[in-house]
């Protein structure tokens, strides 16, 4: 089998091969680690580190389950028990599935698509060190002797600062590092997706598991921002006082439910739409045919991602949420059958009357089918609201999450990581070993879980250290106890088989399963740099399809042809039409540095700092990482150089722009990305008070006035002016008129500052605090952070003067794309500031 | 194909966005609204505030159901349409050019997707028929 999409060999390129690869070689060394933005490396970090946490929580899973082998067990304590569900179910949900995927799709991704890497590199090094230092900070917990026993939901008020201590200080500032490094990686990946694909790459060529990605992208971003919010705010009600969760003061814990399970749910789907791209990216190929209805299952996996979102009120049914809310949540949680079924119909569909090889991979896949038709059918009987009453919090719904999350996304897991070892490091894991570990870790899996259904069933509540031996239950529990050490041992198995054959495993060639997507039509490991020339895609399969002289396209070929080994000193990807693939033009990506991952770490230092009392540390810190935000996001002059020298010969060649602005360029759609999050962030806040307020009996809460329209009418009416001399800025930046340019930066910035001044002698003003009452908190939140984007802003504008100023030689080259990012920034700012004035200070008036 | 044969058919980039996305916009708008009127109407309004024997939650839950369902069928319808014509005009010519091949398929998407989500929304409207006279027991 041949390959359309090949590279031939270097030397036949006209661009100079030893520079290309200098580009695009990473750093050397222990620090590279640090330094690296390349997407291999930075996957492998959160691989690596996933897979540590993965086993820690395995390991307290077993604990869990001696404790509950046999009856009235003294094993562990009522406070150790609840310390390892909290933080087996933490680690499982937050630090093992969703990294190991991203890491995963960060390495998989790029040549899959047919480009040379991530969107955003410096955003991939930042995220991962993000979500490493989350994860350490998780487990501070153990070393300040305070674990927390929250469970992975973490309800107030048992998660409220009465109850809880440091530990959970740590867990909750861990969990939000963990989700701002999901958030950005959602971010690149759906950039990724839409925009630098290979030319050609028309959704309808999209690969299926891209097609998953996407969706997964979306959905990371919209759930991730809703918990980043809502533990903002829990933080917040431990560190300073606020008062959103606590009933005596207005608060309401059943808004911590609702935030929670807008992320909690769809976060099933995060994890189990990227393990269905897996199956539909193997199955075809071990069954030796195109996917069984394409089409329907790309409209499966995007109606599981939206339909997701609707079911969060199927975790509440027993919150005494009224009858006709409830009714719209059942049916929302039957429709996504639909969905599932699609898929299991198209995979089993292509596999009919096909003799499928069953190597290692594909037994997982089938091991997969089998496991999650039984965890997606108690699904079902779950979404039912009597039957869910009879059930709630058994041990029925463990049986049923973990068939769902173990057989419909671990198992997929596996079968990609066996499928696609060979791109990982060049070599085929051990067949012999694998099966070892599918048999044991399929048979291991049913003993340990299947009972559970059983014992649920029975009435054995979920949570509880122990049971009475009158139940009747040990005999189930020490099965399912047998059960768990086998798994453990089947998932060891491969642990070990990873570990031996990156040793000694067979070298694999490039493509060892006769794969159809592009990434086996490059050589195993992957390569640096991933393509010395971005292929031309005209087929949905390119690697199977070789035919491609009935669909040439002269704009697709010349774009190809022009990235052969080319850009030379910088690092360059195309970027293509969202809908019809065709090439768009080449960027720039950065080149990397220590500022992201150093960026990071005093983050987290200030972040410990502040919750440790070490203020000035945190003070020092935060200062530092504001420095290496900066470094990170300021333009290399030298580098910027050397795009500008090259740019225009290969403009020529590939009829393709590199400096240009809007959806061509890769900063716009940066921007978009953070002002989507932004918004997505403000909705949670505006949703949170007008439920406070419903269910308060006043509002304002406690007697406080309604607010005063004029002074934060002038505050905002501030705000919103700002965008004018921006406008104003741009429109002469455009015509070239130096002294307007300058007069309209200042302008904004100068009416920014006016906008912060007003607001903060406003809110000196005011007789109540964030610790008032729900009311006060909501208020002085949600003031806060638009004073802090105002100063994001203000950083912004300044920064984009003084390069306006001083470096005039980048005005026609990448100034455009800065002005037109900023400019936007700013439109949104005043746009938000209207809204916020409209929530917070006319809305009590109606 | 040219820039202007492009738009001679119509492939315009929003009537495309419009047939694959409008059903998934229908269907979130529909969920956002039943979920808040039906928590904002059963905690705030008596069920005694009715007309026609029909509480004023029920009436605006209809509306919106409506409302979303148009919005999911004229994308369906949209995407229909238009990839029927595109495929009456592919059948014209000997190579269809990357942006037609594109847009057909977007098209084709787009209304299955967008069929689907109308049925969602019809299926989602039916326990608002149960709940004519009140919410139901809290």
């Amino acid at each position: 089998m041949s390959s359309t999409a090949a590279p031939p060999e270097p030397a036949d390129y006209a661009g100079d091969l030893e520079e290309f690869n200098k580009t695009w070689a990473g750093p050397k060394g222990f620090f590279k680690w640090f330094a690296t933005i390349d997407n291999g490396p930075i996957g492998f970090g959160f691989m690596f580190f996933s897979v540590v946490f993965f086993l820690l929580a395995g390991l307290m899973a077993l604990l869990m389950r001696v404790q509950l082998a046999v009856s009235e067990n003294t094993f562990l304590s009522p406070e150790v028990y609840n310390q390892l569900f909290t933080m087996h179910g933490s680690t499982m949900m937050y630090l093992f599935i969703v990294p190991f995927l991203e890491g995963l799709i960060m390495i998989l991704l790029p040549p899959m698509l047919g480009t040379r890497d991530m969107a955003f590199p410096n955003t991939s090094s930042f995220g991962m060190w993000t979500f490493l230092s989350g994860g350490l900070m998780f487990y501070m917990s153990f070393a300040l002797g305070d674990v927390p026993t929250i469970g992975w939901f973490a309800y107030p008020p048992l998660s409220g600062p009465e109850y809880t201590g440091l530990g959970t200080s740590f867990w909750l500032l861990g969990l939000g590092m963990a989700e701002i490094a999901g958030i950005l990686s959602g971010l690149e990946i759906v950039v990724s997706c839409l925009k630098i694909r290979a030319p050609g790459m028309s959704l309808a060529r999209m690969p299926l598991f891209a097609w998953t990605i996407l969706v997964t992208g979306v959905m990371i971003v919209a759930a991730f921002t809703t918990l980043l919010t809502a533990t903002m705010m829990l933080e917040l009600d431990h560190e300073i006082g606020t008062q959103f969760f606590d009933p005596n003061h207005g608060g309401k814990p059943l808004l911590w439910q609702h935030l929670f399970w807008f992320f909690g749910h769809p976060e099933v789907y995060i994890m189990f739409i990227p393990a269905t791209g897996f199956i539909s990216s193997i199955v075809p190929v071990f069954a030796k045919r195109p996917l069984v209805a394409h089409t329907y299952v790309i409209i499966a996996i995007v109606l599981m991602g939206f339909l997701s979102f609707g079911l969060w009120v199927h975790h509440m049914f027993a919150t005494g949420i009224p009858w006709l809310s409830m009714s719209f949540f059942t049916a929302a949680s039957l429709m996504i059958a639909i969905a599932s079924g699609i898929q299991v119909f198209a995979w089993i569909a292509t596999l009919w009357g096909t003799r499928p090889a069953m190597k290692t991979p594909m037994l997982w896949v089938m091991g997969f089918l089998f496991i999650f038709v039984l965890g997606g059918l108690t699904g079902v009987m779950v979404a039912i609201v009597p039957f869910d009453w009879q059930v709630h919090d058994t041990f029925f719904l463990v049986a049923h999450f973990h068939y769902v999350l173990i057989g419909g996304v671990l198992f997929p897991c596996l079968a990609a990581l066996y499928y696609w070892m060979p791109k990982l490091n060049g070599r085929m894991l051990s067949e012999r070993m694998g099966k070892w570990s599918f048999w044991t870790t399929f048979i291991g899996f049913n003993v340990a879980f299947f009972p559970m259904h059983m014992m649920g069933l029975l009435g054995m509540p979920r949570r509880v250290y122990t049971y009475p031996s009158s139940l009747g239950l040990d005999g189930y529990n020490m099965v399912a106890t047998v059960g768990a050490f086998l798994l453990a041992l089947g998932f060891l198995l491969t642990v070990a088989n990873v570990i031996v054959s990156a040793r000694k495993g067979e070298r694999a060639g490039a493509d060892p399963w006769g794969g159809d997507t592009l990434e086996w039509a490059i050589s195993s490991p992957l390569p640096g740099p991933m393509f010395y020339q971005i292929p031309p895609v005209y087929s949905r399969h390119p690697s199977w399809e070789t035919d491609e002289s009935k669909r040439q396209d002269e704009r697709i070929e010349r774009a190809s042809r022009a990235t052969a080994n080319k850009p030379e000193t910088w690092r360059g990807i195309l970027m293509v039409d969202v809908l019809n693939g065709l090439p768009q033009s080449i960027q720039p990506l950065s080149k990397g540095g220590y500022a992201p991952s150093f960026a990071a770490l005093m983050i987290t230092v200030a972040s410990m700092g502040a919750l440790l009392k070490l203020y000035l540390v945190g003070a020092i810190c935060i200062l530092l990482a504001l420095v290496s935000i900066i470094v990170w996001l300021w333009p290399h002059e030298a580098y910027l150089k050397k795009i500008r020298e090259s740019a225009p010969a290969l403009e020529e060649e590939s009829g393709l722009p590199v400096f240009t602005t809007g959806e061509k360029s890769i900063p716009w759609w940066g921007i978009v990305g953070q002002i989507s999050t932004v918004s997505l962030m403000f909705s949670v806040l505006f949703y949170s008070y007008f439920y406070l307020r419903l269910y308060s009996p006043t509002w304002p809460q406690g007697g406080i006035p309604r607010p005063d329209l004029l002074m934060p009418g002038v505050a905002y009416g501030l705000l919103a002016a700002s965008a004018l001399p921006q406008l104003w800025a741009r429109r002469a930046f455009k015509r070239g008129e130096e002294w307007q340019v300058s007069g309209g930066l200042i302008g904004t910035l100068l009416l920014g500052a006016a906008f912060i001044w007003a607001l903060y002698a406003y809110l000196g003003g005011l007789e109540f605090t964030h610790r008032t009452n729900a009311y006060g908190s909501m208020f002085y939140l949600i003031q806060w952070l638009m004073s802090g984007l105002v100063g994001v802003g203000m950083l912004l504008n300044l920064g984009l003067h003084y390069r306006y100023r001083r470096v005039p030689e980048d005005r026609e080259h990448f100034m455009p794309v800065q002005m037109q990012v900023t400019a936007m920034f700013w439109y949104f700012l005043a746009v938000l500031g209207i809204a916020v004035y409209g929530v917070v200070f006319l809305s009590p008036y109606v | 194909m040219t820039q202007q044969t492009m738009k001679r058919r119509g492939e315009s980039e929003p009537v495309q966005w419009f047939a694959l996305m409008g059903g998934a916009a229908a269907w979130s708008l529909h969920l956002m609204l039943i979920y808040l009127i039906s928590e904002w109407g059963c905690v705030q309004w008596p069920p005694t505030f009715q007309w026609l024997g029909i509480t004023v939650t029920s009436w605006l839950l209809l509306a919106a159901s409506v409302i979303a369902f148009a919005l999911a069928a004229a994308s369906t319808w949209v995407g229909c349409w238009r990839e029927r014509e595109l495929q009456k005009e592919e059948k014209e010519e000997d190579a269809p050019g990357e942006e037609d091949h594109a847009a057909r398929f977007n098209h084709r998407l787009g209304y299955l997707m967008s069929g689907l989500f109308a049925f969602v929304i019809a299926f989602e409207t039916i326990p608002t028929f149960y709940f004519l006279q009140g919410c139901g027991d809290r």
